[in-house]
């Protein structure tokens, strides 16, 4: 209903002088036929730098596909992407190399993301290597501090190991300083803990914020969990179905929850928390995903900085028990 | 509420290169009738071994070590012969396992599978077993027009569903559930661990439930025991446990999950890694990284014991005459 505010100003893509999204669309799967799935559509958001935005949804919401995008990884986006200033969509490979030293993903699974050949000081210093920065003995100095500021220390232990004679935290732990090591403008996060023991969960956070804190490092962090976003981002931009459904500071949406699609991920949290005194109690309506599937993608100012995708307010609650969407 | 299950004295050690290490280590647990008791623990505290003891899967270079017992019911299982067990399996005791993808075999549809389950125990035709399992799918909560559907064209929380049925359909003594949310989405994980809560309900299910994660599976256990470096460190009824953590390590459990209500803290983390079950401190296993730890912790390894009604602890900070 309010489309035209996407490229107005005060849009949900300004004020990000680090990073630009703007109508942002991917499509997969040969164009016009059956089977053609748009993973995003019209997606906008700003990154200030030092701001650290989580990018909340759930699978096959579309937040990955916007990552690789942003990462200049998906051919088929288009929209635009501005990253410093420079338009990444179209990009050739070789210009696309250059500015990568300036933004760096952290990976889901740190099984899968670091070389199992390599020992964890060459795996930190390939990304110098890659783009030719400092000699030998500046690398290994860059190396040194990128696993002291993660904690790997002492440094000496950890060094010449190989990822299979680390646990499950210390592995994230490497991948995250091969993230900072060339000192990037922005990390891209994808569920960097979900897959880690919620004690040593917080451990990796307090790594990645003070290093917002110290570095300026603007954050996309990637996650299905609210609870989680709420201690850790500035700003939330919440997805459904490809596109983002609401954007703004993050208590201002976890307090004040406009769009159903929000409203039921707080609920659904809610839930799984313990039963606090005052009583959140389970979810008393199944609202039925699809009936959000429709929803225009203009995001419409509600308070300030505080922005929702247009949508019916009473909208019928589809009486179907069993609504997880097949994928 | 009766008791029906009682395990004493649970061993299960793993052969290794670098010698023999106890993943389970002399654990003593019950489960009442109608009764949900969560086992919570992180990676390597021995909570896998411990199902798969229980369900009497360890193989070599595992073994369950002589001398404990699993009463379900009264009688031993841990007596009876190797031979004997996969007609007990799913009958007094199924499993939901950790993940529902791998679980189901992808070239059967979910009715069939779960029918299959009712006529490997000889207690059904054909025709009647798939009759039975579409209702308990139905009961689940799939809709009719997905029973014949194969697992690949359901999301992650239908197949959790389909493999939930398979667990209930010959109504077992005891359902064992491994991290049965984990890896789905917080809509998907609230709508499944409702679905245990309901039927627990409606078939007084007894169950154990074993998580990573202490606060979200505190609403739906009636007790939850904690486990660390393959031993119970603490247990105790599920909410007293959530809201008065005694031991330091099932505070820090409590406290490292972010919360979406309340005032926004400092999310705790602890040093360390998880335990090394191959070079264990001479004193209590979690010493190395606990907060609280003071001299005797180093030598002293405390056992589980009573500090208040129903609150078991092993911690030397609860104990009085093992502190000096």
């Amino acid at each position: 209903m309010m489309n035209g505010s996407r490229s107005s100003t005060g849009s949900p893509g300004s004020g990000g002088s680090l990073l630009e999204v703007r109508d942002l669309s991917v499509r997969f799967g040969a164009r016009g036929r059956s089977g053609e799935v748009a993973a995003v559509r019209g997606v906008s958001f700003g990154i200030a730098p030092g701001e650290i935005l989580g990018l909340i949804g759930e699978s096959g919401s579309g937040k990955t596909t916007v990552a690789r995008a942003v990462m200049g990884l998906v051919r088929s986006a288009t929209g635009s992407v501005r990253f410093e200033g420079r338009e990444m969509l179209g990009l050739s490979e070789r210009a696309l190399r250059k500015v990568r030293r300036r933004l760096h993903l952290v990976f889901q699974d740190p099984y899968d993301s670091l070389h199992p050949g390599m020992r964890v000081h060459e795996i930190v210093e390939e990304a110098m290597k890659i783009h030719g920065v400092g000699d030998r003995a500046g690398r290994e100095a860059a190396v040194s501090a990128a696993l002291k500021e993660v904690g790997l220390t002492p440094i000496s232990h950890f060094t010449e190991r190989y990822p299979h004679q680390l646990s499950g935290g210390q592995r994230q732990r490497v991948a995250v300083a091969r993230a900072m090591v060339l000192d990037p403008a922005l990390v891209l996060a994808d569920e960097p803990t979900s897959m880690l023991d919620p004690s040593l969960r917080s451990g990796i956070l307090q790594i990645l914020k003070r290093h917002r804190d110290t570095h300026g490092t603007g954050y996309l962090f990637i996650t299905h969990d609210l609870a989680l976003a709420r201690h850790l981002c500035d700003r939330v931009a919440v997805m459904f179905g490809g596109r983002l459904v609401e954007l703004g500071p993050t208590e201002a949406v976890v307090a004040n929850p406009l769009h159903p699609y929000t409203k039921m991920l707080l609920q659904a949290v809610e839930e799984l928390a313990p039963p606090s005194p005052s009583g959140a109690d389970y979810l008393t309506s199944d609202q039925a995903q699809e009936s959000y599937a429709t929803i225009a993608s203009g995001l419409q100012e509600v308070a300030p900085g505080h922005y929702v995708a247009s949508h019916e307010m009473n909208q019928p609650i589809l009486d179907r028990p069993t609504t997880e969407k097949e994928e | 509420m009766s008791t029906l299950l009682e395990v004493r004295g649970l061993n299960t050690v793993y052969r290794t290169t670098e010698g023999q290490i106890r993943a389970v280590d002399g654990v003593d647990l019950s489960v009442g009738r109608g009764e949900i008791l969560g086992v919570v623990g992180e990676s390597g505290s021995g909570k896998t071994t411990l199902v798969t003891s229980l369900m009497r899967l360890i193989k070599p270079p595992g073994r369950i070590l002589k001398g404990g017992e699993m009463l379900l019911d009264g009688e031993d299982l841990f007596r009876l012969p190797r031979s004997e067990m996969p007609a007990r399996r799913g009958r007094d005791l199924a499993l939901i396992p950790q993940s529902a993808m791998h679980a189901l075999n992808p070239v059967i549809p979910v009715d069939k599978q779960v029918a299959e389950a009712i006529t490997a125990h000889g207690k059904a035709g054909r025709k009647a077993a798939l009759r039975t399992a579409r209702e308990r799918l139905v009961e689940v909560g799939i809709p009719p027009e997905r029973h014949s559907a194969y697992p690949h064209e359901l999301s992650g929380g239908m197949r959790q569903r389909c493999v939930i049925a398979m667990a209930i359909v010959n109504e077992p003594k005891l359902v064992i559930a491994d991290e049965p949310v984990s890896g789905l989405d917080v809509v998907v994980q609230a709508r499944i661990l409702r679905l245990i809560s309901d039927l627990k309900e409606s078939r007084s299910l007894s169950m154990i439930l074993v998580s990573h994660d202490l606060p979200t599976v505190t609403r739906i256990c009636d007790r939850i025991a904690v486990m660390y470096a393959g031993r119970i460190i603490e247990t105790g009824e599920a909410r007293a446990v959530f809201e008065k953590p005694l031991h330091p390590y099932t505070k820090v459990l409590v406290e490292a999950i972010p919360q979406v209500r309340g005032p926004k803290q400092d999310l705790r983390s602890i040093p360390g890694d998880p335990p090394n079950l191959h070079r264990l401190p001479p004193g209590c296993n979690f010493e190395p990284r606990c907060p609280a730890a003071f001299a005797d912790c180093k030598t002293v390894d405390p056992s589980l014991e009573e500090v208040e009604s129903g609150r078991q602890v092993a911690c030397l900070l609860y104990h009085d005459d093992e502190r000096e």
